[in-house]
Protein backbone atom coordinates (compact mmCIF):
# COMPACT_ATOMS: atom_id res chain seq x y z
CA UNK A 1 0.00 0.00 0.00
CA UNK A 2 1.44 3.41 -1.14
CA UNK A 3 -0.23 4.95 1.73
CA UNK A 4 -0.43 4.43 5.65
CA UNK A 5 -4.22 5.07 7.22
CA UNK A 6 -4.16 5.50 10.72
CA UNK A 7 -7.87 5.56 11.78
CA UNK A 8 -8.45 6.81 15.35
CA UNK A 9 -11.95 6.40 16.17
CA UNK A 10 -14.62 8.94 16.81
CA UNK A 11 -14.09 12.71 16.93
CA UNK A 12 -16.05 15.71 17.44
CA UNK A 13 -16.25 17.73 14.26
CA UNK A 14 -15.14 21.06 16.10
CA UNK A 15 -15.08 24.19 14.26
CA UNK A 16 -11.50 25.24 12.30
CA UNK A 17 -10.05 28.31 13.22
CA UNK A 18 -8.79 29.04 9.54
CA UNK A 19 -11.09 29.46 6.79
CA UNK A 20 -10.62 26.72 4.08
CA UNK A 21 -9.25 27.20 1.14
CA UNK A 22 -11.01 25.08 -0.95
CA UNK A 23 -14.25 23.35 -0.44
CA UNK A 24 -16.85 20.99 -2.36
CA UNK A 25 -20.23 21.62 -2.68
CA UNK A 26 -23.67 19.45 -3.36
CA UNK A 27 -25.59 20.46 -6.52
CA UNK A 28 -27.91 21.79 -3.52
CA UNK A 29 -25.14 24.85 -3.00
CA UNK A 30 -24.13 23.36 0.67
CA UNK A 31 -21.17 22.52 1.42
CA UNK A 32 -20.27 19.07 1.97
CA UNK A 33 -16.39 19.15 2.18
CA UNK A 34 -13.76 21.68 3.26
CA UNK A 35 -10.38 21.72 2.60
CA UNK A 36 -7.60 23.37 5.32
CA UNK A 37 -4.11 23.91 5.64
CA UNK A 38 -3.20 22.35 9.20
CA UNK A 39 0.89 23.29 9.79
CA UNK A 40 2.37 20.52 7.14
CA UNK A 41 -1.07 18.58 6.84
CA UNK A 42 -4.17 19.25 5.19
CA UNK A 43 -7.50 18.86 7.22
CA UNK A 44 -10.21 17.35 4.82
CA UNK A 45 -13.55 17.71 6.55
CA UNK A 46 -16.43 15.85 5.71
CA UNK A 47 -19.08 18.18 7.20
CA UNK A 48 -21.06 15.57 9.99
CA UNK A 49 -19.45 12.42 8.52
CA UNK A 50 -15.46 12.51 9.10
CA UNK A 51 -11.98 14.30 9.21
CA UNK A 52 -9.18 13.10 7.42
CA UNK A 53 -5.52 14.65 7.61
CA UNK A 54 -2.91 14.20 4.84
CA UNK A 55 0.56 14.73 5.46
CA UNK A 56 2.28 16.99 3.07
CA UNK A 57 4.19 14.28 1.43
CA UNK A 58 0.83 12.18 0.98
CA UNK A 59 2.74 8.77 2.39
CA UNK A 60 -0.03 9.08 5.68
CA UNK A 61 -3.22 9.48 6.69
CA UNK A 62 -5.25 9.88 10.00
CA UNK A 63 -8.79 9.43 10.21
CA UNK A 64 -11.62 10.12 12.61
CA UNK A 65 -15.45 9.47 11.96
CA UNK A 66 -17.88 12.26 13.16
CA UNK A 67 -19.71 11.18 16.51
CA UNK A 68 -22.18 7.94 15.38
CA UNK A 69 -20.49 7.35 11.96
CA UNK A 70 -19.90 4.09 11.45
CA UNK A 71 -16.21 2.90 10.33
CA UNK A 72 -17.81 1.32 7.09
CA UNK A 73 -18.42 5.20 6.15
CA UNK A 74 -14.98 6.15 6.95
CA UNK A 75 -13.46 3.61 4.55
CA UNK A 76 -15.76 4.45 1.58
CA UNK A 77 -14.96 7.92 2.17
CA UNK A 78 -11.18 7.13 2.95
CA UNK A 79 -11.07 4.54 -0.68
CA UNK A 80 -13.21 6.81 -2.91
CA UNK A 81 -12.02 10.16 -2.01
CA UNK A 82 -9.13 10.42 0.02
CA UNK A 83 -6.90 7.53 -1.00
CA UNK A 84 -6.56 9.24 -4.62
CA UNK A 85 -6.08 12.91 -2.97
CA UNK A 86 -3.04 11.50 -0.76
CA UNK A 87 -1.41 9.57 -4.06
CA UNK A 88 -1.70 13.38 -5.71
CA UNK A 89 0.38 14.35 -2.95
CA UNK A 90 2.69 12.05 -3.31
CA UNK A 91 3.33 13.39 -7.32
CA UNK A 92 1.29 10.58 -8.75
CA UNK A 93 -1.27 10.85 -11.49
CA UNK A 94 -4.69 9.71 -11.01
CA UNK A 95 -7.40 10.66 -13.05
CA UNK A 96 -11.23 10.31 -12.92
CA UNK A 97 -11.23 7.52 -14.89
CA UNK A 98 -12.59 4.07 -15.48
CA UNK A 99 -10.29 1.93 -16.86
CA UNK A 100 -10.64 -1.89 -18.30
CA UNK A 101 -8.38 -5.01 -19.35
CA UNK A 102 -8.56 -5.21 -23.04
CA UNK A 103 -6.23 -8.19 -24.22
CA UNK A 104 -3.30 -6.86 -21.93
CA UNK A 105 -4.22 -3.13 -22.26
CA UNK A 106 -5.82 -0.49 -20.67
CA UNK A 107 -8.81 1.14 -21.99
CA UNK A 108 -9.62 4.29 -19.80
CA UNK A 109 -12.23 6.52 -19.94
CA UNK A 110 -12.05 9.84 -18.77
CA UNK A 111 -15.29 12.44 -17.52
CA UNK A 112 -16.88 14.23 -14.95
CA UNK A 113 -19.04 12.58 -12.08
CA UNK A 114 -22.17 11.64 -13.68
CA UNK A 115 -20.53 11.02 -16.90
CA UNK A 116 -20.78 7.22 -16.92
CA UNK A 117 -17.74 5.40 -16.37
CA UNK A 118 -18.40 3.58 -13.78
CA UNK A 119 -21.66 1.77 -15.93
CA UNK A 120 -19.38 1.60 -18.85
CA UNK A 121 -16.59 0.19 -16.58
CA UNK A 122 -19.39 -2.34 -15.05
CA UNK A 123 -21.03 -2.83 -18.86
CA UNK A 124 -17.54 -3.97 -20.41
CA UNK A 125 -16.95 -6.35 -17.15
CA UNK A 126 -20.22 -8.02 -17.24
CA UNK A 127 -19.01 -9.00 -20.90
CA UNK A 128 -16.12 -10.08 -19.72
CA UNK A 129 -13.75 -7.78 -20.11
CA UNK A 130 -12.15 -7.01 -16.60
CA UNK A 131 -12.39 -3.50 -15.16
CA UNK A 132 -9.32 -2.42 -13.16
CA UNK A 133 -10.60 1.01 -11.72
CA UNK A 134 -14.49 2.71 -11.81
CA UNK A 135 -13.34 5.82 -10.82
CA UNK A 136 -10.15 7.19 -9.91
CA UNK A 137 -7.59 5.38 -12.53
CA UNK A 138 -3.49 5.68 -10.59
CA UNK A 139 -1.47 6.40 -13.69
CA UNK A 140 2.74 5.59 -13.72
CA UNK A 141 4.92 6.13 -16.05
CA UNK A 142 7.93 3.71 -15.92
CA UNK A 143 10.80 3.02 -18.51
CA UNK A 144 8.46 5.19 -21.76
CA UNK A 145 5.20 3.47 -20.86
CA UNK A 146 2.07 4.19 -19.22
CA UNK A 147 0.86 2.18 -16.81
CA UNK A 148 -2.85 1.70 -15.75
CA UNK A 149 -2.93 0.40 -12.01
CA UNK A 150 -6.03 -1.44 -10.35
CA UNK A 151 -7.73 0.01 -7.83
CA UNK A 152 -10.70 -1.40 -5.69
CA UNK A 153 -12.60 -4.57 -6.78
CA UNK A 154 -16.15 -2.86 -6.71
CA UNK A 155 -17.92 -0.59 -9.04
CA UNK A 156 -20.07 2.06 -7.43
CA UNK A 157 -23.15 2.11 -9.46
CA UNK A 158 -26.96 3.72 -8.72
CA UNK A 159 -29.30 1.40 -8.11
CA UNK A 160 -30.96 1.33 -11.75
CA UNK A 161 -27.51 0.61 -12.79
CA UNK A 162 -26.75 -2.42 -10.37
CA UNK A 163 -30.28 -3.96 -11.07
CA UNK A 164 -29.39 -3.61 -14.84
CA UNK A 165 -25.76 -4.68 -15.07
CA UNK A 166 -25.80 -7.13 -11.73
CA UNK A 167 -29.47 -8.25 -11.64
CA UNK A 168 -31.18 -8.86 -8.44
CA UNK A 169 -28.68 -11.23 -6.46
CA UNK A 170 -25.66 -9.46 -7.30
CA UNK A 171 -23.15 -9.27 -4.35
CA UNK A 172 -23.04 -5.54 -3.01
CA UNK A 173 -20.79 -3.10 -0.77
CA UNK A 174 -22.92 -2.48 2.81
CA UNK A 175 -25.24 -0.12 2.23
CA UNK A 176 -24.11 3.40 3.83
CA UNK A 177 -25.53 6.55 5.28
CA UNK A 178 -23.02 8.62 3.91
CA UNK A 179 -24.62 7.65 0.34
CA UNK A 180 -27.08 5.80 -2.18
CA UNK A 181 -24.72 4.22 -4.00
CA UNK A 182 -23.13 0.56 -3.65
CA UNK A 183 -20.80 -1.29 -4.91
CA UNK A 184 -21.29 -3.92 -7.28
CA UNK A 185 -18.42 -6.60 -6.11
CA UNK A 186 -16.64 -8.27 -8.72
CA UNK A 187 -17.25 -11.79 -9.43
CA UNK A 188 -17.41 -14.23 -11.89
CA UNK A 189 -19.95 -12.16 -13.48
CA UNK A 190 -17.70 -9.45 -13.48
CA UNK A 191 -14.09 -9.76 -13.33
CA UNK A 192 -11.79 -7.13 -12.16
CA UNK A 193 -8.08 -7.10 -13.30
CA UNK A 194 -5.92 -7.35 -10.55
CA UNK A 195 -2.60 -6.30 -12.22
CA UNK A 196 -1.55 -3.24 -13.99
CA UNK A 197 -1.66 -2.92 -17.48
CA UNK A 198 -0.13 -0.44 -20.10
CA UNK A 199 -2.04 2.47 -21.23
CA UNK A 200 -3.23 1.97 -24.49
CA UNK A 201 -6.30 4.08 -24.72
CA UNK A 202 -7.99 7.18 -23.31
CA UNK A 203 -11.14 8.40 -24.14
CA UNK A 204 -13.20 11.07 -22.97
CA UNK A 205 -16.61 10.59 -22.89
CA UNK A 206 -18.97 13.32 -24.23
CA UNK A 207 -22.18 14.68 -22.75
CA UNK A 208 -24.44 12.20 -24.32
CA UNK A 209 -27.21 14.69 -25.24
CA UNK A 210 -28.31 15.02 -29.22
CA UNK A 211 -26.18 11.90 -29.86
CA UNK A 212 -27.88 9.10 -31.78
CA UNK A 213 -25.37 6.34 -32.10
CA UNK A 214 -21.39 6.00 -31.01
CA UNK A 215 -19.49 8.58 -31.91
CA UNK A 216 -15.06 8.44 -31.49
CA UNK A 217 -13.18 10.79 -32.76
CA UNK A 218 -9.49 11.56 -32.20
CA UNK A 219 -8.47 14.76 -29.80
CA UNK A 220 -5.83 16.79 -30.81
CA UNK A 221 -3.13 16.84 -28.24
CA UNK A 222 -4.46 20.72 -26.41
CA UNK A 223 -7.98 18.87 -26.20
CA UNK A 224 -6.67 15.97 -24.88
CA UNK A 225 -4.89 18.55 -22.34
CA UNK A 226 -8.20 20.67 -21.79
CA UNK A 227 -9.96 17.62 -20.45
CA UNK A 228 -7.00 15.77 -18.68
CA UNK A 229 -6.53 19.09 -17.06
CA UNK A 230 -10.00 19.23 -15.24
CA UNK A 231 -10.07 15.42 -14.48
CA UNK A 232 -6.93 14.64 -12.55
CA UNK A 233 -6.57 14.66 -8.42
CA UNK A 234 -5.25 17.17 -7.17
CA UNK A 235 -4.99 18.77 -3.62
CA UNK A 236 -3.60 22.04 -3.29
CA UNK A 237 -2.68 24.20 -6.24
CA UNK A 238 -0.81 26.55 -4.68
CA UNK A 239 1.96 23.96 -4.28
CA UNK A 240 4.17 24.70 -7.18
CA UNK A 241 6.67 21.98 -6.38
CA UNK A 242 3.86 19.59 -7.03
CA UNK A 243 1.82 21.75 -9.68
CA UNK A 244 5.28 21.29 -11.57
CA UNK A 245 4.96 17.83 -11.74
CA UNK A 246 1.69 17.59 -12.56
CA UNK A 247 1.98 19.53 -15.66
CA UNK A 248 5.31 17.66 -16.75
CA UNK A 249 3.33 14.17 -16.49
CA UNK A 250 -0.14 15.78 -18.31
CA UNK A 251 2.07 17.30 -20.86
CA UNK A 252 3.92 14.25 -21.32
CA UNK A 253 0.95 11.86 -21.37
CA UNK A 254 -1.37 14.13 -24.20
CA UNK A 255 1.48 14.23 -26.75
CA UNK A 256 0.70 10.29 -27.33
CA UNK A 257 -1.73 9.90 -29.94
CA UNK A 258 -3.96 7.60 -28.16
CA UNK A 259 -6.54 10.34 -27.06
CA UNK A 260 -9.87 10.08 -28.67
CA UNK A 261 -13.62 11.50 -27.39
CA UNK A 262 -16.05 8.87 -26.93
CA UNK A 263 -19.72 10.14 -26.95
CA UNK A 264 -22.92 7.68 -27.53
CA UNK A 265 -26.75 7.76 -25.75
CA UNK A 266 -27.02 7.09 -21.93
CA UNK A 267 -28.80 3.90 -22.27
CA UNK A 268 -28.46 0.56 -21.05
CA UNK A 269 -29.59 -1.09 -24.29
CA UNK A 270 -26.65 0.87 -26.12
CA UNK A 271 -23.86 -0.60 -24.26
CA UNK A 272 -23.59 -3.66 -26.12
CA UNK A 273 -22.93 -0.98 -29.12
CA UNK A 274 -20.74 0.94 -27.32
CA UNK A 275 -18.67 -2.01 -26.46
CA UNK A 276 -18.43 -2.95 -29.80
CA UNK A 277 -17.46 -0.06 -31.11
CA UNK A 278 -14.66 0.86 -28.82
CA UNK A 279 -13.29 -2.64 -29.19
CA UNK A 280 -12.75 -2.28 -33.08
CA UNK A 281 -11.19 1.04 -32.66
CA UNK A 282 -9.09 -0.12 -29.75
CA UNK A 283 -7.80 -2.82 -32.61
CA UNK A 284 -7.03 -0.64 -34.98
CA UNK A 285 -3.31 0.35 -35.40
CA UNK A 286 -2.51 3.83 -34.31
CA UNK A 287 -0.99 4.75 -38.02
CA UNK A 288 -4.36 3.80 -39.38
CA UNK A 289 -6.27 6.07 -36.79
CA UNK A 290 -8.49 9.78 -38.51
CA UNK B 1 11.26 47.57 -24.92
CA UNK B 2 12.57 46.96 -29.09
CA UNK B 3 13.80 44.92 -31.75
CA UNK B 4 17.55 44.93 -29.82
CA UNK B 5 15.89 43.39 -26.33
CA UNK B 6 17.14 40.44 -25.23
CA UNK B 7 14.80 38.33 -23.30
CA UNK B 8 14.74 36.38 -20.27
CA UNK B 9 12.00 33.46 -19.41
CA UNK B 10 11.67 33.53 -15.19
CA UNK B 11 12.11 30.53 -13.10
CA UNK B 12 8.67 30.40 -11.87
CA UNK B 13 7.24 29.79 -15.72
CA UNK B 14 7.30 26.37 -17.30
CA UNK B 15 6.64 25.46 -20.93
CA UNK B 16 5.96 22.27 -22.42
CA UNK B 17 5.36 21.44 -26.43
CA UNK B 18 1.89 19.87 -26.32
CA UNK B 19 0.95 18.86 -30.48
CA UNK B 20 1.96 21.61 -32.30
CA UNK B 21 1.33 24.42 -29.81
CA UNK B 22 3.40 25.61 -26.79
CA UNK B 23 1.86 25.83 -23.54
CA UNK B 24 3.04 27.84 -20.85
CA UNK B 25 2.46 27.60 -16.79
CA UNK B 26 3.47 30.49 -14.70
CA UNK B 27 3.89 28.43 -11.03
CA UNK B 28 3.50 31.41 -9.08
CA UNK B 29 -0.08 32.37 -10.46
CA UNK B 30 -0.69 28.55 -11.29
CA UNK B 31 -2.45 30.25 -15.33
CA UNK B 32 -1.66 29.02 -18.22
CA UNK B 33 -0.77 30.26 -21.60
CA UNK B 34 -1.21 28.72 -25.06
CA UNK B 35 1.16 29.59 -28.29
CA UNK B 36 0.24 28.43 -31.61
CA UNK B 37 3.02 27.42 -33.54
CA UNK B 38 4.48 30.55 -35.10
CA UNK B 39 4.09 31.82 -31.09
CA UNK B 40 5.82 28.48 -29.82
CA UNK B 41 8.42 28.90 -32.68
CA UNK B 42 9.16 32.79 -31.16
CA UNK B 43 9.18 31.13 -27.63
CA UNK B 44 11.99 28.63 -29.10
CA UNK B 45 14.08 31.31 -30.23
CA UNK B 46 13.41 33.86 -26.99
CA UNK B 47 14.71 31.16 -24.59
CA UNK B 48 18.00 30.21 -26.88
CA UNK B 49 18.64 34.40 -26.13
CA UNK B 50 18.30 35.62 -29.50
CA UNK B 51 17.37 39.26 -29.42
CA UNK B 52 14.44 39.60 -30.88
CA UNK B 53 16.01 41.91 -34.38
CA UNK B 54 17.70 37.89 -34.89
CA UNK B 55 13.93 36.47 -34.14
CA UNK B 56 12.51 38.33 -36.70
CA UNK B 57 15.47 37.42 -39.10
CA UNK B 58 14.92 33.69 -38.67
CA UNK B 59 11.22 33.82 -38.54
CA UNK B 60 11.85 35.47 -42.50
CA UNK B 61 13.15 32.51 -43.54
CA UNK B 62 10.78 29.99 -42.41
CA UNK B 63 7.57 32.08 -43.58
CA UNK B 64 5.95 33.74 -46.27
CA UNK B 65 5.55 37.32 -44.54
CA UNK B 66 6.82 40.93 -44.98
CA UNK B 67 9.11 42.09 -41.99
CA UNK B 68 6.97 45.08 -40.96
CA UNK B 69 3.90 42.46 -40.54
CA UNK B 70 6.33 40.63 -38.66
CA UNK B 71 8.04 42.79 -36.59
CA UNK B 72 4.60 43.81 -35.30
CA UNK B 73 3.63 40.47 -34.54
CA UNK B 74 6.92 40.13 -32.75
CA UNK B 75 6.02 42.87 -30.72
CA UNK B 76 2.68 42.33 -29.88
CA UNK B 77 2.76 38.76 -28.40
CA UNK B 78 6.20 39.90 -26.33
CA UNK B 79 4.28 42.31 -24.85
CA UNK B 80 1.93 39.89 -23.80
CA UNK B 81 4.28 37.86 -22.62
CA UNK B 82 5.61 41.07 -20.55
CA UNK B 83 2.26 42.29 -19.33
CA UNK B 84 1.65 38.23 -17.88
CA UNK B 85 5.29 37.65 -16.51
CA UNK B 86 6.33 35.32 -18.79
CA UNK B 87 9.19 36.78 -20.04
CA UNK B 88 11.34 39.35 -18.66
CA UNK B 89 13.93 42.28 -20.08
CA UNK B 90 16.94 40.94 -17.73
Amino acid sequence: MLVTLTPHGERRQSEHTEPPFHQWTETSGAVRTTFHRCGDKYLIRFLRWADFEISSDGLRVDAWAAPGVPLSALSYIYINQIYPLALARQGKLVLHAGAIDFQGRALAFLGPSGAGKSTLAAGFATAGLPFLTDDALHLEHENGQWLALPSEPSVRLWKDSRLALGGEDAALTPALPYTRKRGLLASEAMVHCKLPRPLHRVYVLGPGTDVHAVKIERLKPIDSLHALAKSYFTLDLVDKHRLAQHFDRLTTLVNLPIHFSLDYPRSYESLPSVRDAVLAHALEPESEMT
Amino acid sequence: MNLSTKLAVPSQVMARPVGDETIILDLASGTYFGLDPVGARIWQLIGEGHPLTEVCDRLLTEYDVERAQLEADVLRLIQELLDRGLVSVP
